[in-house]
């Protein structure tokens, strides 16, 4: 008789045919790609204005020609900080509160300032700067001066940097970002995500665990019932949205809802859809992990991680 | 390694591990249409993550555990499970042993739960530790090991017909 692993090999049998050609993936993969990077255009302007614009007040000798011609305002025109509403003159930064700015420390090029907004340091210039690279707030920034560079990724609560780039194998700042990028944490989910993959390819990325003793859907023959109810006295739901739009590839239409539950001390958020799927994901977790600071962020990243396949939450 | 090289590397890996993936896909969910869906999804995050995935040498790891949990996923939607349907599924080339015999074994597979079959296929026909399949379920080892068994039990007897005759 022949091994289990041989007669499953026979059963599975081979596939039917050589199966869809591999450019349309390739493209959907560029796609996703391109979409996590916004190099060198209009929203990095917006960027590299905030950026030239400190870098500008802190090299108060530039002329406006000279800050116009510097790699990080490459885009022409636009890219002037002179009627920029990020220009530090409009926002009334004097020289005296200029010279009140936190010294530089050690050999970190860039750095983001109280305010959260970018900050250069004198003699070296952005060169290449990416938005979001993984959610709202979290930026790639490539500095240079002369041969020398340095790249950075700045999110929510940390930094991620190379003084001696390139380095560590990477050949160029995109591989870099590409690999270090989904390290970085954000602000907050991003809502305006459409859903392709990009910014949660972490491998092993899946925070929930299926819990049943949590929340049930309210039987439909309840008059009016339509939510998730508690499934038993120690547990309190908090709060909870009934149908939130978790997208079609989770529930359709009136199926699904979330919750935010606490049992034993523990707070959990809870997604669920009929009849008895239940996913729950530690508010612990998810805040130190993901950012999720209430039941709106918990929505917006669950709907991202259902949006883009591969599992979701769990 | 610049970007041309790099999609020239996951091509590379594309292209002489798709067939085996895709039979990993079919494995899992029971439907050739489904299985390219599923690892569509799969190499599309397989070629955003592509350097750090290779760089650590581990995209057959990575594009199963986005197989496997693909699949846990679409198996809990109840609007996705199987229907009856008139027209006829696709059907492997050249069958190695008798068609009855392979069909009942790939039937109780399919009728595992999702995780069972999850776990047999990851440890039974890869051939993975427990360790390892424990890791890419995201399961603990003992859980592992009462999913394989479970699973192993029942497709043993699918079998038995068979075997007596």
């Amino acid at each position: 008789m022949p091994n289990i692993a041989d007669q499953l090999d026979a059963a599975i049998g081979a596939a039917p045919s050589d199966g869809p050609a591999l450019a349309p993936t390739l493209e959907l993969g560029r796609r996703a790609v391109r979409r996590r990077r916004l190099a060198y255009g209009a929203g990095v302007v917006a960027t590299a204005l905030v950026i030239g614009g400190t870098a500008w007040a802190a090299s108060p000798g530039d002329t406006e020609r000279q800050r116009s011609q510097e790699p990080g305002f490459a885009g022409g025109p636009t890219a002037s900080p002179s009627a920029s509403p990020s220009d530090p003159a409009d926002e009334g930064v004097d020289s005296t509160e200029r010279d009140r700015e936190e010294p530089w420390f050690g050999a970190d090029a860039a750095r983001r300032g109280p305010d959260g907004r970018l900050e250069i340091r004198d003699g070296w210039t952005a060169t290449r700067v990416i938005e979001e690279v993984n959610g709202p707030g979290t930026v790639g920034v490539e500095v240079a001066k002369g041969s020398r560079l340095q790249w950075f990724l700045f999110g929510h609560r940390m930094t991620i940097a190379t003084l001696r780039a390139p380095s560590e194998g990477y050949s160029d700042f995109q591989e870099w970002i590409d690999v270090n990028g989904p390290n970085i944490k954000s602000s907050r989910p991003d809502k305006k995500r459409d859903g392709t993959g990009e910014g949660s390819d972490a491998a092993g990325d899946w925070p929930g665990v299926p819990r049943d003793d949590l929340v049930v859907f309210a039987p439909k023959a309840m008059s009016s019932a339509r939510g998730l109810v508690a499934v038993s006295d120690d547990v309190v739901v908090v709060d909870q949205v009934y149908d939130p739009d978790l997208g079609a590839s989770f529930a359709p239409p009136g199926e699904s809802g979330v919750a935010k539950v606490r049992k034993d001390g523990q707070v959990w958020y809870v997604v669920a859809r009929r009849p008895d799927d239940y996913i729950a994901v530690s508010a612990s977790k998810a805040s130190e992990q993901y950012d999720v600071e209430d039941l709106a962020d918990f929505i917006a990243f669950a709907q991202e991680r259902y949006a883009e396949g591969g599992g979701g939450l769990l | 390694m610049n970007r041309t090289e790099r999609e020239a590397a996951y091509v590379d890996y594309v292209t002489a591990r798709r067939a085996h993936l895709r039979r990993v896909a079919y494995a899992l969910c029971g439907d050739w249409h489904r299985a390219d869906d599923l690892l569509q999804t799969a190499l599309v995050k397989l070629y955003v993550a592509w350097p750090r995935v290779r760089r650590a040498g581990s995209e057959d790891a990575y594009v199963r555990k986005i197989l496997v949990r693909a699949a846990i996923d679409e198996s809990r939607r109840p609007w996705r499970r199987e229907q009856a349907t008139d027209d006829l599924p696709d059907r492997p080339a050249p069958e190695p042993t008798g068609v009855e015999e392979r069909s009942a074994l790939f039937a109780a597979l399919q009728a595992l739960p999702v995780q069972q079959r999850a776990a047999v296929v990851l440890r039974h026909w890869l051939g993975l530790s427990v360790t390892e399949t424990a890791d890419e379920l995201g399961l603990a080892e003992g859980t592992v090991k009462s999913h394989t068994s479970r699973g192993l039990a029942t497709l043993r007897l699918s079998l038995e017909p068979s075997e007596a005759g």
